[in-house]
């Protein structure tokens, strides 16, 4: 109850005060460097890891990232920095309270 | 799996939980890097510090870990270990390469005489300037140099330098004006036979005169001046140069006869211990001319310029001579004469003097000998002295 409050709360902020998502809102966010690497910021934790397929907790789902040669690079809290070819980034679970 | 710090280790971990172990070192911050996934294991990198950290999350999932490579740090540790008399030889020369280095292996004196050298040298002992001390346990070099100066009389400065192992005494020595002594009153009287060829005189009344004949014993310069009231009696000094004669009598044989040697030249070695002579090459060098002039060289190896090693090397060079009698001609035979009369000569008379002529008098061949007779003017000093008797 709580949550959804502080959620919705966020949601209008980020409406009326024109502040970017990220800042406020726990969405991961992805920067990618060709296919080479992909640094993900804000995801909660590893689902799956193996050189093909990485799964990674986020906040409203999971985030799949498929492609070979996956190593992860460097870990640091909250933070992971991937390193391989990558093919495919996807979101599974899509949360459809966001639209 | 390179840009690997010096102490951080490859680590495996195997097992079923792998992403439980990745999420819990997220969480407690453990700084692991390039994790790889082969199938069931998990391969990174690890600073060899959290490795107890790692143990203790591995230990509560059901994995297990290994160490697959040490780090570089270990490895060289281990290399260090293995070769260890190595390294202490390499920090035992560098140690005493260093230590060395701060030895003084050499003092100079320069610039004074032999016996205020081993004054100096005393002295430098006594501050503690001398081989085998350790350089920077002594005094600064100004200081020895104002030390030296208090010390020592009879030295005007002394320079202290330290070069590299060297220590090196510049010394200027105090010369002092010699103190004159008062000499008695004396005249000055001709020793020789001779014709005044020039006066000088200090002090004194002269009493001849250029060109005139003094005889042994003739007063040259007398040594009471004045007159009347004012007569008084000095020590005569001056330098009168006359004209002297000399005959010299060379006697030089016809035939002469010259060693030469012909360049041909054999060696022979050997080595003497104690007195024990233990030929090594060339034994019958000797027997290889007819006539030789042998010479020997000894070769001995010192250990540190102090001391001898009982053995040494023996070198003689044979060389053959020859003796020859070449033909003498007249003119040579006078040149040689002259030139023994003069070292003759030389020795009878003192280095200021100088010859003025030289004639030959007389050749006479006898014997297959000649005998030339030279005779020589020379100038020199015709002075001797006469001390004054007083209450003459």
């Amino acid at each position: 109850m709580l949550n959804r409050l502080k959620q919705s709360t966020k949601d209008w902020m980020i409406k009326k005060m024109n502040l970017p998502e990220d800042v406020i809102l726990d969405v991961p966010r992805l920067t990618m460097v060709g296919q080479v690497h992909v640094l993900i910021e804000n995801h909660q934790g590893i689902l799956h890891f193996s050189s093909e397929h990485v799964r990674l907790k986020v906040v409203f789902g999971e985030l799949s990232i498929q492609g070979t040669g996956l190593t992860i690079k460097n870990i640091l809290p909250n933070e992971l920095l991937l390193e391989g070819t990558v093919e495919e980034v996807r979101y599974l679970n899509r949360r459809d309270s966001m639209q | 799996m390179n840009g690997r710090g010096p102490s951080e280790v490859i680590v495996q971990i195997r097992g079923e939980q792998l992403e439980y172990v990745l999420n819990e070192c997220m969480k407690t911050n453990l700084p692991i890097k390039h994790v790889q996934r082969n199938n069931e294991t998990v391969t990174c990198i690890i600073h060899r510090k959290y490795l107890s950290q790692l143990d203790r999350i591995v230990f509560d999932s059901d994995c297990t870990w290994e160490v697959v490579s040490l780090s570089f740090f270990e490895k060289y540790k281990l290399l260090v270990k293995e070769r260890i008399g190595f390294f202490i030889g390499m920090a035992v020369f560098v140690a005493m390469m260093i230590l060395l280095s701060q030895m003084i292996w050499k003092v100079e004196i320069r610039g004074a005489n032999p016996a205020l050298k081993h004054e100096i040298s005393q002295a430098i002992e006594e501050i503690g300037v001398s081989v085998g001390k350790f350089s920077f346990l002594l005094p600064g070099l100004e200081e020895i140099q104002s030390q030296l100066l208090d010390q020592l009389e009879g030295i005007t400065w002394v320079g202290v330098q330290k070069q590299g192992t060297t220590y090196r005494f510049e010394v200027v020595e105090q010369t002092l004006p010699k103190e004159r002594e008062d000499a008695a009153p004396r005249h000055l009287t001709a020793k020789k036979t001779a014709v005044i060829h020039s006066i000088y005189a200090e002090k004194g009344q002269v009493l001849v005169e250029e060109n005139e004949l003094v005889h042994p014993g003739d007063m040259l310069i007398s040594g009471f001046i004045g007159k009347g009231k004012h007569a008084k009696m000095v020590a005569a000094t001056g330098k009168v140069l006359g004209e002297t004669w000399y005959q010299a009598t060379v006697n030089i044989p016809l035939k002469q006869r010259v060693d030469t040697l012909t360049g041909n030249v054999e060696k022979s070695y050997a080595l003497q211990i104690g007195s024990f002579r233990l030929p090594i090459w060339g034994f019958s060098q000797e027997k290889s001319f007819s006539s030789v002039a042998p010479s020997e060289t000894m070769k001995q190896p010192a250990l540190f310029e102090k001391w001898n090693i009982p053995i040494s090397l023996s070198i003689v060079t044979w060389n053959e001579s020859q003796s020859l009698s070449p033909p003498v001609k007249r003119e040579d035979l006078r040149k040689v004469a002259k030139e023994r009369g003069r070292s003759e000569l030389k020795k009878k008379i003192s280095d200021e003097a100088t010859i003025l002529n030289e004639k030959i008098l007389h050749e006479q061949s006898e014997n297959g000998k000649v005998k030339i007779v030279i005779h020589y003017q020379v100038i020199e000093d015709i002075t001797s002295e006469t001390p004054i008797i007083r209450g003459e």
